[in-house]
């Protein structure tokens, strides 16, 4: 790289100048940080908690001692573990819904600017691109809780195939 | 490339503050983060190479059936210190290396958030490496294996030295491992380019971040195990001693809790040099970015909830195994986008294969076989079927040498020329790819097979003609043809760098903005800071991306000393102006102090680890008086506005890296209080036996909240320059503190409980001593910011040490409410 000798008027000016770049979120006022944290995390807290929870409750009624059982030692066991994926479930989904909402106001942010990717169809450009923050972050949200709803869907299906105590 | 408009007074300017001193003295207190991550790739490698070596004496002696090459003894420490050494050594310090040269490069910025930091975690890490080999002349290396099962690595069983290695190694690299990633976070947070808003980032970036992240939550639970073991061993606590209330499964809870996220440590940053080298050789920018860094993200939280299934077969009940069953099959999920992004970037760009590209093509291979074999084993059925099997051990190297020697060979041979302003020769990277690629596969894919037909790992010899034989003298010519690929590599980066053909700024035509400097960069990193306007900063123009043009050439040099922006997490927005520590010996002095109290308490010296503890303490303390160079000065006139020179609360980089530490504090204390439980729940007695105390430790909460309360009030005085009141807050709480410390010794005399007589003793002294610690470190931090408080040091809004100091109290506070209600409060309730 060659560098050239300029006045400090130059410089100032440019840096002046550079200072008029424009924002990278413009569209950050139509989608709250709370949503998008809330659509980019809550599904994957929710798991954790379901997770959390669930573990110790059906490890522990199935092998409170020494021997392991042949029936929970807790009454009810599939029912709890049941609801407590239920409402893990319904919190995922309604982070799916706010990312969604977010996902869905903010879509055309700095869409234009996106090179190459705005010239494909916007469900392909969806992949391809995420140019303005604010969308970066609803789309991002939009994908964890999609990914996750379906993992504590799935966690809540062995209930259903898997006896507690494996008798 | 365009030209840069600074006049050669400024540059000269630059150069002369960024340049470390000459000589040992700049070798030794250097903390430019391109020296540092040139010393991590360099002795990570040197330790991948002695792992290698390792690893060609245990496949030399299992060549064929009934061979006396090594004693069984010899082979269990081989084979104990060719996983800690790749694991711990090698896999997860390497990227380090890679993330510590590029980031400022990537984020354009002048150096890491805290270079100082900087420094100290590559040094700790030296120490630690160096500490574990000294086990190898002492004839006493770590041998129980790299998870170290207990009760193996119990007194009783393992008596020497072996584990006491082990377990203080991994207690110096948690201290490196932690402070580089508070490093990382919080330089990916303040300290990018303005314009490089979240979603502007290298996918390395987003592999660096996800990883550090995961540090600070998972490394804590390995620390905890480590201290838990070292204490059982040394000094007779029972936290796995099934005889005393103990529970060996404790250990494997916790190490797993550490040991899978780690797994995604050591292969999301390396997957993240893939998505960011892969789109330069295909000449399109990588197909579904925001897919990628979620994905990236998402592998990195779910990795959190597989720990189980490395302990499918201890006997937990069937339906908690299949939540992680399920868990450990959709991880893949994330896995597949990735692999599909690569493909896809393949299937619509235009690529050419130079040696970079061929590793990570061989790598796109290695991951879907590791992958798949992976997917096997989370199936609970299967896993049964092949627990302890080489299967496993074919799978576990598909996934650490596929998912991390490939990109990371791959990563040398694409930014080799950044490093040296010199390309490897690409004719010795051919011969170098084939002989890796067809070795690695000819040494590990039989494993599967001689797996399947029932071999166990972890066995020194075994009788000929159970059928296994010719697999493992194929695997072995596997292992030869791989290490001669690896040396190939090595005699490539030896001659290119004086040799190979002159690199340029770009040699590749890539798009991020490391290569928009010459290379190797000057020590200043960019003349001017530039500003960014798109993803591809240097693709702008035929891509057309972009929301305005990045500029690169022109913008301020801040030349007045050492300083870069603090900028906003998501959209980096300039906020302040960072002075930048200069150079220092602390955190080699720091470092060494740190071994010197790991040797002390190995060889039960302990007025040596006293002793270095107390040196520690001193170096700490001098490294945070603040000295003449990151005194705040006032405010600076940019192109971006007046901005303040030096940045407070949330702004500044002082509260990102408390809150660090404050994350990790807690994740120790949440494990220790998950083991405390763990063990309640698996106790055939009460628990405990007879309940503590409850009306002192009551007053003892009171007494620690009053003191929340005072240093809240002195704290806020200092926001407002009212510095009286900020002297008596501190003083007050203060006092308040060194009480709480009196009256816990006090509880302390009257407990009935022993440390040594049951696993619930070991884990109630351990928690509070543990509290108690942090209360007197609490009490260090007020105590210096007090003195500095009456020697004026602070002023309206310029008062972050106390608002820091502040916040670790609070912090030490709500952990001791945690620790009252669970330990004092529950054993009421019965």
């Amino acid at each position: 790289m060659t560098k050239q000798p300029a006045t400090r008027d130059t410089q100032r000016a440019v840096e002046q100048e550079s200072a008029s770049h424009e924002h990278p979120a413009p569209e950050r006022g139509r989608a709250g940080l709370p949503a998008l944290w809330f659509g980019l995390f809550g599904a994957p807290v929710a798991w954790a908690i379901q997770t959390l929870v669930n573990l110790p409750l059906a490890a522990h009624a199935c092998f409170p001692a020494l021997e392991p059982l042949s029936l929970p030692v807790v009454g009810g066991l599939r029912g709890m573990v049941f609801g407590v994926s239920l409402v893990v479930l319904v919190v995922a989904a309604l982070a799916t819904a706010v990312a969604w909402r977010s996902w869905s106001r903010t879509r055309a942010e700095h869409q234009a600017s996106s090179g190459s990717g705005a010239r494909h169809e916007q469900s392909t450009a969806a992949l391809e691109t995420g140019e303005g923050r604010t969308r970066f972050m609803a789309l991002a949200g939009l994908m964890t809780s999609v990914t996750f709803l379906l993992i504590s869907a799935v966690h809540m299906a062995t209930i259903f195939i898997v006896h507690p105590c494996g008798l | 490339m365009a030209t840069t408009i600074i006049d050669p007074p400024t540059l000269e300017r630059l150069e002369r503050t960024w340049e470390a001193p000459s000589g040992v003295r700049g070798w030794l207190s250097t903390v430019d983060h391109k020296t540092i991550g040139i010393r991590y790739l360099v002795t990570s490698i040197v330790f991948l190479v002695i792992g290698g070596v390792e690893a060609l004496l245990l496949r030399t002696q299992l060549a064929v059936g009934g061979e006396h090459v090594l004693s069984a003894g010899a082979y269990n420490q081989l084979f104990s210190m060719h996983g800690v050494t790749m694991i711990f050594l090698y896999a997860a310090p390497v990227l380090s290396g890679f993330s510590n040269y590029l980031w400022p490069l990537m984020l354009g910025s002048r150096d890491m958030a805290y270079p100082r930091l900087n420094a100290l975690s590559y040094w700790v890490y030296l120490v630690a490496g160096i500490f574990l080999y000294t086990s190898l002349p002492l004839g006493a290396m770590p041998n129980d294996g790299w998870f170290d099962y207990v009760p193996y690595a119990s007194r009783a069983y393992s008596p020497g030295l072996n584990v006491d290695f082990y377990a203080l190694t991994l207690l110096l690299l948690a201290v490196s491992t932690t402070v580089g990633s508070i490093n990382f976070i919080t330089t990916l947070f303040k300290t990018r380019a303005p314009g490089m808003s979240i979603n502007r980032l290298p996918i390395i970036v987003w592999g660096t971040l996800t990883a550090s992240i995961v540090n600070l939550f998972a490394v804590p639970a390995l620390s905890a195990a480590a201290v838990m073991l070292f204490l059982d061993r040394r000094y007779g606590t029972h936290f796995f001693d099934a005889s005393a209330g103990g529970h060996p499964l404790l250990w494997q809870h916790l190490f797993w809790m550490f040991g899978h996220p780690w797994v995604y440590v050591v292969v999301l940053p390396a997957m993240g040099i893939v998505s960011d080298a892969l789109p330069t050789f295909c000449r399109r920018p990588l197909v579904g970015y925001t897919a990628v860094a979620l994905a990236t993200v998402t592998t990195g939280i779910l990795g959190f909830g597989v720990w189980l299934h490395h302990m499918f077969a201890t006997g937990i009940p069937p339906l908690a195994l299949a939540f992680f069953g399920a868990a450990s099959i959709l991880i893949t999920i994330p896995s597949a986008v990735a692999v599909f992004s690569w493909l896809a970037t393949l299937w619509d760009g235009r690529p050419w294969y130079p040696a970079a590209m061929k590793f990570m093509l061989g790598f796109i291979a290695l991951f879907v076989i590791g992958g798949v074999s992976g997917v096997m084993t989370a199936a609970v059925p299967f896993d049964w079927q092949l627990t302890d099997t080489y299967f496993v051990v074919a799978h576990l190297h598909y996934v650490l040498v596929g998912i991390n020697v490939f990109p990371v060979v791959a990563g040398i041979y694409y930014w080799f020329p950044k490093f040296t302003g010199r390309l490897m020769d690409e004719r010795l990277g051919t011969w170098n790819f084939w002989t890796m690629f067809v070795g690695v596969n000819v040494l590990f894919f039989p494993m599967h097979i001689v797996g399947l037909l029932g071999m166990p790992r972890r066995i020194y010899t075994y009788p000929a003609g159970l059928g296994w034989d010719s697999y493992n003298l194929i695997e072995t010519i596997g292992a030869f043809l791989f290490a001669i690929g690896v040396a190939l590599f090595a005699y490539n980066v030896w001659r290119s760098r004086t040799h190979g053909r002159e690199a340029g700024a770009n040699p590749w035509d890539a798009p991020t903005l490391e290569w928009s400097v010459p290379s190797p960069p000057p020590v200043y990193n960019f003349a001017v800071l530039p500003t960014v306007g798109s993803r591809h900063p240097l693709w702008e123009d035929r891509l057309g991306e972009g929301s305005t043009r990045s500029r690169l050439n022109e913008g301020p040099a801040l030349p007045a000393g050492r300083e870069t922006f603090a900028t906003s997490p998501l959209d980096a927005e300039p906020q302040a102006v960072m002075r930048m520590p200069e150079d220092s010996y602390a955190p080699l002095a720091l470092a060494a102090a740190l071994g010197v109290v790991a040797y002390g308490l190995l060889f039960s010296l302990l007025w040596l680890a006293v002793a270095g503890a107390a040196v520690a303490a001193i170096v700490v303390i001098a490294w945070l008086w603040p000295d003449a160079a990151t005194q705040l000065v006032g405010d600076a006139d940019t192109s971006f506005g007046v901005l303040p020179e030096g940045a407070s609360g949330r702004h500044g980089v002082g509260w990102w890296g408390m809150v660090g530490v404050i994350a990790t504090e807690a994740s120790f204390f949440a494990y220790l209080l998950f083991s405390y439980f763990y063990l309640a729940s698996q106790s055939l007695n009460p628990w405990p036996a007879e309940g503590p105390g409850f009306w002192l430790p009551l007053v003892n909460t009171l007494i620690l909240l009053s003191s929340s309360v005072a240093v809240a009030w002195g704290e806020r005085g200092s926001r407002t320059g009212r510095t009286g009141r900020t002297r008596w807050g501190l003083g007050i709480a203060l006092a308040l503190g060194i009480v709480f410390l009196v009256l816990q010794g006090v509880e302390y005399s009257r407990e009935q409980a022993s440390a040594t007589h049951d696993a619930y003793g070991s884990l109630f002294y351990t928690i509070t001593g543990f509290h108690g610690a942090h209360v007197l470190v609490g009490l260090i931090m007020l105590a210096v910011v007090l003195v500095r408080a009456l020697r004026g040091h602070f002023a309206a809004g310029r008062a972050e040490a106390v608002r820091n100091a502040a916040l670790y109290w609070h912090f030490v506070d709500a952990v001791w409410l945690a620790v009252f209600t669970s330990l004092y409060v529950t054993p009421h309730l019965r």
